[in-house]
């Protein structure tokens, strides 16, 4: 670490990466890759936020003040954060002509889109999160119907929860359910129109009236993120959270850190995929160092351990030359339209927060 | 009167209550003034201006000179003035010989500290206190206490010395001692010197006396 | 010399002012933006339960701190172990107290389960505001201590008593009215802080819907321009709510004087304060230490399945780089600190400078998100493409006015009656002033200087967002960590975090342990 110091005087290239910090295994992965880029003559620097969304905050004002070089070089973002950062024209484009391994990337894992926005080579895709419950002591299901964990909420009254939206769990859980409860109808992949709004919203509410009494609090009180209701999960206060990362049961149970009886559980057949990604600001004071950061973090090796099972064991986004299978834990199910993430959230509160 | 040590021109003082008009005064080498006046009309407020002390609450218009140079602009430590306040004011956290050690004259403090010692140990024994050379201050009785803060005040050698209102805190006794002892020392050394009080039994036979003029009130 | 004095107020109103008139222009630029939208943002689902929430946390605070207030008893013994509390960072005491006595915690697994209590768990308005109470009853105390000190409270005793009346009731008569006075801004600052705080909030405050100054802060987390409105409608709520809540503390404190005291009599108001709240401190400290070595800890198990330093070890070269940074920069920010406000005081007694006190509190009174980010623009131009040393140069910049705020309400009582004159004196005998007021004020206001810096250190230790915002991330530090780690649910490297934050702050606090006599000059 003394390093550090001395970098800081001769100069060499620091990247300043701006990256949620919350997770052990991520900073470890990004120490390795610290380690791996020392050769590259290039210094990573993980800044952890506590919620990349300040970073986004300070991106904008900088881009609103017009200012030549920011603070931050690159940054793991996705969705809202995203969106933002691209209508705000923040974020340096034609990111795949200048990051030679984007050609290794898998075009099936449809990261094209960005919770339905297009990412327009904006942001390079850097693994893969899939939506599922840990819960606890369910034997050997693997999945349940809306219908089934209504039940199960039924049978262990205030054991359940989730993260409350518009935290991205908690609205992916809506997601999920707003889904399941109308098969997967097709107008939830469109725009959302005035005339079926009511009519595919009615069926969540109904059944979000019936399940809110029966989770914790009663359902007048929720966890405010997936990580707080892991540690609830943890002491005993819950039955369930909430994950994207497929592989965070085996490592929290690894490290102890949940119970060894506590099981992945899928609402439905299929996982809500979506993607996390890097973007590099306009004004990123080091745009080079930033691309062969990316560059490195898309090659095999780094793909390669970032998916390994004692490592962070998140989803490679690239096709590795000697094998081809599918790298999906579950069965992907596609985002609805992001037009209908607004609904959720806004109509959510009106009901369950006054 | 063109030798006049100390110079002060007619001046205009404006108080927050009241505005009191001074005349020109004039004092010779090693001469003492004596300005009498009841309490809180400004005395010891001019004092202070006199030392150099702003005070946002008083204004003067007038000017000093100190041995044919005029001194009014200057700041508190290049004028050479001392002062021996009614509390007297001597620092708590040091010792007897360290209140004393610190007002040395630039030009002794230069020197070894064997020195400055000396010089302080023989001062102190002048006044007969040499014995309580090493005393936290707080040991030292009233009377004790007003003659360290005398001295104090002329070991730096001032130009001229100030001394605002400096025997009140003393009891009658003793406060008849400190005049006698005050005025023959100042004497002694020959400084000139401004005594300001309340009580016209403080001030010496022979010296230059100064009624404090009553204050026109602000219309 | 007039010249000199208006200099010196133009450049300190200069600088005082300079973040306002930032903040004033950020503010005003986006409220005009849509001002139509102020309708949907009444509108806004729970609004009316966060701004009652907060008033209840605030009012609660304010009372409980009132009672504190009200039981001061002059003290030497007793209260040192308080100080130990002072240096035990906010979230790090929530999280040990919720892992104590939440109704899964430690304490309870010792007991059968019918005896829990429900009321104080994670989430709840009761537990936050027991935990900020206990976060500040320590910060009260302290500082009743310190205004009993510059108070000649004796000699008042002793004249009241001459003239009759019992020790007590001269007490509640005669000295309790000017702590009340004197405890007014100490008061305010804590209540402030009960309306302002967001981490501690996020885990022990309700979220359906949260206290105000979280949903400030989720607002402005979010990129949409409508929640960036929203977040100055909130801000601005907050400034409104601190300024009744201002008034609301002098309305107290005026009928405490004039209904409440007179009819105390011999009644004395004692609270078990000092003893049960280190003790809890300490528990709640024993628990993150605990934590932070534990593998496999779950309900209802006593003890972990494990214990193991591996985690400490692993993370060592790091925490050590931390701490370093944590320490120099709490260092360099609280000597800057203490120096601007020196001066700022010495400027102030040779030439008025209009409000000064105002602007020097006033970040303390201001949601921080909102402040930072009005201020980036200048900060930028130092920082915009510059190395390391820069960014530090912005991040303790950008850190003063917080900690020179804790330093103004400490040193300002004091230095208000020191008796300048020894300063004059001293000048008289050809020092020059700043030589003059090293040689005789520093010694004479010692312990107020060291409180002010030890506390403005502390202050900076526990920044979070300028090291992110200010810093570009230049220069992480424990605190930054720890918030980080937070956010995750890695319960061990949490407590990791949280006990180096602590052990850091505890070096810190023990400087106030120096032996020290308050000494006479700042008795005046």
């Amino acid at each position: 670490m003394k390093l550090w110091f001395i970098a800081a005087l001769v100069s060499v290239q620091q990247v300043y990466f701006h990256a949620w910090g919350g997770s052990d295994e991520v900073n470890q992965y990004l120490r390795w890759a610290e380690q791996q880029l020392a050769a590259e003559d290039i210094q990573l620097v993980h800044v952890k936020v506590a919620d990349i969304s300040e970073t986004v905050a300070l991106l904008l004002r900088e881009n609103q003040q017009q200012q030549q070089r920011s603070a931050v070089d690159l940054l793991w973002l996705n969705g809202e954060n995203f969106h933002a950062l691209k209508a705000a024209n923040a974020l340096r484009g034609n990111l795949s002509a200048a990051v030679a391994n984007s050609a290794l990337l898998d075009p099936s894992l449809g990261w094209q889109h960005d919770f339905g926005i297009a990412t327009d080579d904006f942001e390079l895709p850097w693994g893969v999160g899939q939506f599922h419950l840990l819960v606890r002591g369910l034997g050997h299901t693997n999945s349940m119907s809306p219908q089934q964990l209504l039940d199960y909420a039924n049978s262990n009254p205030g054991r359940l929860s989730y993260p409350k939206p518009p935290e991205f769990h908690g609205t992916t859980f809506l997601k999920l359910l707003l889904l399941e409860l109308n098969q997967h109808h097709g107008a939830l992949y469109q725009a959302p129109q005035a005339a079926q709004q009511a009519q595919l919203l009615a069926p969540l509410w109904a059944y979000l009236d019936q399940l809110h009494p029966l989770l914790w609090r009663g359902g007048r009180e929720f966890p405010a993120s997936a990580a707080q209701q892991q540690q609830l999960l943890a002491q005993g206060v819950l039955d369930n959270a909430v994950s994207f990362n497929p592989s965070e049961l085996t490592n929290a149970q690894r490290n102890q850190r949940l119970p060894a009886t506590i099981k992945a559980l899928l609402v439905g057949q299929r996982a809500i995929t979506n993607s996390h990604y890097l973007a590099i600001p306009k004004a990123a004071n080091n745009p080079e160092g930033a691309l062969q950061v990316v560059n490195f973090l898309l090659s095999e090796a780094a793909q390669q351990r970032k998916q390994a099972a004692d490592g962070w064991g998140d989803a490679a986004v690239i096709r590795f030359s000697h094998d081809n299978t599918p790298q999906h834990v579950f069965p992907a199910q596609a985002e609805p339209h992001v037009g209908w993430v607004k609904l959720l959230e806004q109509q959510w509160l009106e009901r369950y927060q006054q | 009167m063109t030798s006049a040590y100390v110079r002060l021109s007619e001046a205009h003082l404006t108080l927050p209550q009241s505005q009191i008009r001074l005349p020109a005064i004039s004092l010779q080498q090693g001469e003492l003034l004596a300005v009498m006046g009841p309490s809180g009309c400004g005395k010891s407020s001019w004092l202070r201006w006199l030392l150099g002390d702003q005070q946002s609450h008083l204004l003067v218009q007038g000017s000093i000179e100190l041995a044919g140079v005029d001194i009014t602009t200057q700041a508190i430590e290049q004028r050479g003035i001392g002062i021996v306040w009614q509390d007297f004011l001597l620092f708590p956290h040091l010792s007897v010989i360290e209140n004393l050690r610190i007002a040395l004259p630039a030009h002794v403090r230069a020197q070894a500290a064997r020195v400055q010692r000396s010089m302080i140990m023989q001062r102190l024994e002048q006044i007969e206190l040499a014995g309580l050379a090493q005393q936290p201050i707080t040991a030292l009785s009233g009377g004790q206490r007003a003659r360290i803060a005398v001295l104090r005040a002329v070991i730096n050698q001032p130009r001229l010395l100030l001394l605002d209102e400096p025997f009140a805190a003393l009891d009658s006794d003793l406060r008849q001692r400190m005049r006698q002892w005050t005025f023959a020392y100042l004497s002694k050394i020959g400084t000139s010197a401004i005594i300001v009080s309340h009580d016209r039994s403080d001030f010496p036979p022979h010296c230059q006396l100064l009624e404090w003029p009553k204050g026109h009130n602000h219309d | 010399m007039i010249t000199v004095s208006q200099w010196r107020t133009s450049v300190a109103l200069v600088v005082l002012v300079l973040p306002w008139l930032l903040l004033a222009g950020y503010i005003g630029a986006q409220l005009l933006q849509q001002p139509q939208l102020l309708f949907s943002w009444l509108n806004y689902p729970g609004l009316s339960t966060m701004v009652s929430q907060s008033i209840l946390i605030a009012v609660a605070i304010m009372l409980i701190a009132w009672l504190v207030i009200l039981s001061v008893q002059p003290s030497t013994a007793g209260g040192c172990r308080l100080l130990q509390l002072i240096a035990l960072p906010h979230l790090a005491l929530a999280i040990g107290l919720l892992w104590l006595l939440a109704p899964y915690g430690w304490l309870w697994r010792l007991l059968p389960e019918s005896w829990q209590l429900q009321f104080f768990d994670r989430q709840q308005l009761v537990s936050f505001v027991v935990i900020l109470a206990l976060k500040e009853i320590p910060f009260l105390w302290l500082m009743s201590q310190r205004a009993l000190a510059q108070m000649p409270w004796q000699r008042w005793l002793l004249s009241g008593q001459s003239l009759g009346y019992s020790r007590q009731r001269s007490w509640w008569l005669l000295v309790m009215p000017e702590l009340l006075r004197r405890m007014r801004l100490p008061l305010m600052i804590v209540v402030v802080y009960s309306l302002s705080v967001v981490d501690v909030a996020l885990l022990a405050a309700p979220q359906t819907p949260a206290p105000l100054a979280v949903q400030v802060l989720q607002w402005q987390l979010d990129a949409e321009p409508t929640s960036q409105l929203f977040a100055s409608y909130g801000a601005i709520t907050l400034l409104l709510l601190a300024a009744l809540a201002g008034l609301l503390i002098l309305a107290l404190e005026k009928l405490t004087i004039w209904q409440l005291l007179p009819r105390l009599k011999g009644t004395t108001v004692r609270l078990p304060v000092a003893t049960l709240i280190s003790l809890i401190g300490l528990l709640a400290a024993l628990a993150i230490v605990a934590q932070s070595a534990a593998l496999g800890w779950f309900y209802p198990q006593l003890l972990p399945s494990s214990w193991s330093l591996a985690r400490w070890q692993q993370e060592l070269p790091q925490l050590l780089q931390l701490f370093a940074h944590s320490a120099g920069l709490a260092m360099l920010v609280a000597s800057i600190s203490l120096i601007w406000v020196v001066v700022l005081l010495e400027w102030q007694r040779r030439g008025r400078i209009s409000a000064l006190m105002m602007w020097l509190l006033l970040p303390l009174l201001v949601p921080q998100l909102t402040l930072l980010l009005a201020w980036q623009q200048v900060f930028a131009l130092l920082t915009s493409g510059a190395g390391g040393w820069h960014y530090g140069m912005a991040l303790v910049a950008a850190q003063i006015p917080f900690s020179a705020a804790y330093v103004a309400l400490i040193l300002a009582p004091a230095e208000r009656r020191f008796e300048q004159r020894y300063v004059t004196t001293l000048q008289s005998y050809g020092y020059g002033f700043w030589r003059s007021w090293w040689l005789a004020k520093r010694p004479l206001i010692k312990q107020p200087l060291l409180l002010a810096w030890v506390f403005a250190g502390l202050v900076s230790m526990a920044q979070y967002l300028p090291i992110v915002l200010m810093g570009g991330g230049r220069w992480p530090t424990l605190t930054s960590e720890l918030v980080a780690n937070s956010s995750g649910a890695n319960n061990q490297l949490i407590a990791i975090y949280a006990v180096s934050q602590w052990l850091l702050a505890l070096c810190f606090v023990v400087l106030l342990a120096w032996p020290q006599r308050i000494t006479e000059g700042e008795q005046r």
